[in-house]
């Protein structure tokens, strides 16, 4: 137990020191700028006093190290700064379209991971028939599908053609959770798309290898049942590493969600992203860039965790 | 086994699955010709304008029809192969020189560089790739150059950390070791042993990036931030004829359609790769 506590504490401290370098990352976002980054934010046609002003604001005229230790001072106390864009807080931006984004990401994970597994296992334990044969096809098209087209796809036939799903918009479940699955869900099932077929395929692979190995033999010498076998012994193994699998699932989920809320205009941190780029606002790209490597760092941290206590091989070697 | 055989059983294994292998290659064989022979191949530029043919149903003349400008629509199709091919190469050629001369330095020399090469590796993939990718594209301008070396840059980790692994693997080898202790140059058994040893891998891996490279800069066209109008690509071609979704549904399907077949093609072409070079692999993934 104590190696398990060694193993989170390094886990712990690895993440602190990832944040920390993305923060650095994020903060020369600014300074790396070719050009004054000020200028470029306010339009070029902008007076001199404006950017003397912003200028000031960011604190551009101090040495580096001391504008870094103010920005992330800053972020302590919760303040990123000010959209030039929009003119409001990013803070409160970011508290007002982060839920959205959870709210279409967070099920979507779900539902891959889940949906991932049952595949999985049904093609690996249906090798080569045409259940496997059509369920891999399926998911090779999957991962080579461009999402933002296949969501123009669904609209074009859920929405214009059969009008069954409304096609632009969002609303909260907090608020009516009918119209949050209506809304959500197509965005949701494209988001889904590229998690879903690796997970499958990983799954596959995995349950194919563990099937061939001797533990595996000899129970079945035992005379013990399949479905005993394939459930009790075999999955355990093979679901371990669908937990890393899982982690880097979280990382690609952003870039999903860059398309689903862009296609269906869903007003989340995605589509304030593409915003913000195609406006030069760099102090919300800045903050973004910040929060959302923080949630996949933290998640990936979670995810170590549940590694430790699925698997006591780390849990008593401390990952070695 | 004499080299006839071995090219016979590469191209049994490659050819392995079928219909669909066979497909993957025309796909790509087409994807190439309509890249290089463009201009050969339509009588109208990509950006001839005709406001007279704005929104024109598909006749003789335009196979698919015209976009909103007038421009037709095959022959953007075909410039926009054109884009995808020209970025996606040169992106996958710089990231993997540039990635392999990494992971080359970090799985050969064993101190601080190592480390700070391969901590670099963990914190660029802690960052979300496409949020990567769009960031560097913001420091280097929305450029096709600097488009193609945002692009590059994002598919690093994966070129470092293979070269780094089939080094440390090799450097364990009893050849290499016999090598080093008959005084052969580093040098030399870097080119001579180290690169040709690696290289059936990184084509594998070079195949699967070119049809991931192509996707995502559709995908950041499709976005906005990718190549600006109005050079053609399949992605900004999408998201144009999105505005049009209710009347002319095929011009946001045509560009869609071709860019899953090329990321297809070379995605099956990828896994056929792999099976015919390292056989223990068939079937992964």
């Amino acid at each position: 137990m104590n190696s398990y506590v060694k193993y989170i504490g390094k886990r712990i401290l690895l993440s602190v020191l990832t944040i920390f370098a993305i923060s650095i990352f994020a903060f020369l976002i600014v300074h790396l700028m070719p050009g004054d980054p000020v200028r470029t934010m306010l339009g070029y046609e902008s007076d001199q006093a404006a950017v003397d002003a912003l200028r000031e604001e960011l604190n551009l005229n101090k040495p580096l190290p001391v504008q870094y230790f103010l920005w992330i001072k800053g972020i302590f106390q919760g303040n990123f700064g000010r959209s030039v864009m929009l003119g409001t807080d990013i803070s409160g931006l970011i508290k007002e379209k982060l839920p959205v984004s959870l709210w279409l990401t967070v099920p979507s994970i779900t539902i891959s991971v889940i949906l991932g597994i049952i595949i999985g296992i049904v093609c690996a334990t249906h090798r080569g028939s045409a259940i496997d044969q059509t369920l891999t096809v399926i998911m090779t098209t999957m991962n080579g599908i461009p999402i933002f087209w296949i969501g123009i796809l669904f609209i074009y036939l859920f929405g214009v053609k059969l009008r069954w799903l409304p096609f632009v918009g969002f609303v909260s479940p907090t608020e009516n959770f009918g119209e949050y699955v209506r809304h959500a869900l197509l965005p949701i099932i494209i988001c889904s798309f590229r998690p879903l077929s690796s997970i499958a395929r990983q799954v596959r692979t995995n349950m194919l290898d563990v099937i061939n190995q001797d533990y595996i033999r000899t129970a079945k010498a035992y005379g013990i049942s399949i479905r005993k076998i394939r459930y009790k012994y075999a999955l355990k193994n093979v679901l371990i590493p669908i937990i890393t699998l899982i982690a880097l699932q979280v990382r690609s989920i952003v870039g999903g969600s860059l398309l689903a809320e862009q296609v269906f205009s869903v007003p989340g941190v995605s589509r304030l992203i593409t915003q913000s780029v195609l406006n030069n606002d760099f102090l919300v790209i800045q903050a973004l860039v910040l929060v959302i490597s923080f949630f996949v760092v933290f998640a990936n941290l979670f995810l170590d965790i549940a590694y430790g206590i699925v698997d006591p091989r780390i849990r008593i070697n401390g990952g070695k | 086994m004499t080299r006839k055989d071995k090219i016979k059983q590469f191209r049994t294994t490659f050819f392995s699955r079928g219909i669909i292998s066979y497909l993957a290659v025309a796909f790509i064989v087409l994807f190439l010709i309509a890249a290089i022979f463009a201009p050969i191949l339509t009588p109208y530029k990509p950006n001839d304008m005709n406001l007279r043919n704005s929104l024109a149903t598909p006749s003789i003349k335009h196979l698919l029809g015209c976009d909103l400008h007038g421009r037709d629509v095959v022959t953007r199709l075909l410039y926009g192969a054109r884009v995808s091919l020209v970025v996606s190469v040169f992106s996958c050629i710089i990231g993997a020189i540039m990635g392999m001369a990494l992971g080359l330095i970090a799985g050969y020399t064993n101190g601080p560089l190592s480390t700070l090469i391969m901590r670099y590796v963990d914190v660029q993939l802690a960052i979300p790739p496409m949020l990567f990718t769009i960031t560097i594209g913001i420091l280097v301008g929305h450029s096709i150059l600097g488009l193609i070396f945002a692009l590059s840059f994002g598919m690093l980790p994966s070129y470092i950390r293979l070269m780094y692994g089939l080094v440390l693997s090799l450097k364990q080898s009893d050849y290499i070791t016999a090598l080093k202790f008959a005084n052969v140059r580093t040098s030399k058994i870097i080119v001579r042993h180290l690169l040709p040893n690696a290289f059936p891998t990184m084509m594998v891996t070079f195949t699967m990036n070119l049809g991931g490279t192509i996707m995502l800069e559709s995908t950041l066209s499709f976005l906005g931030i990718g190549i600006q109008q109005p050079t053609a690509t399949w992605g900004s071609m999408v998201a144009d004829g999105y505005q049009y979704i209710f009347d002319r549904p095929m011009l946001a399907f045509a560009p869609g359609l071709c860019l899953l077949l090329v990321v297809l093609a070379f995605n099956i072409a990828g896994d056929s790769l792999r099976d015919a070079i390292d056989p223990r692999l068939r079937g992964k993934l």
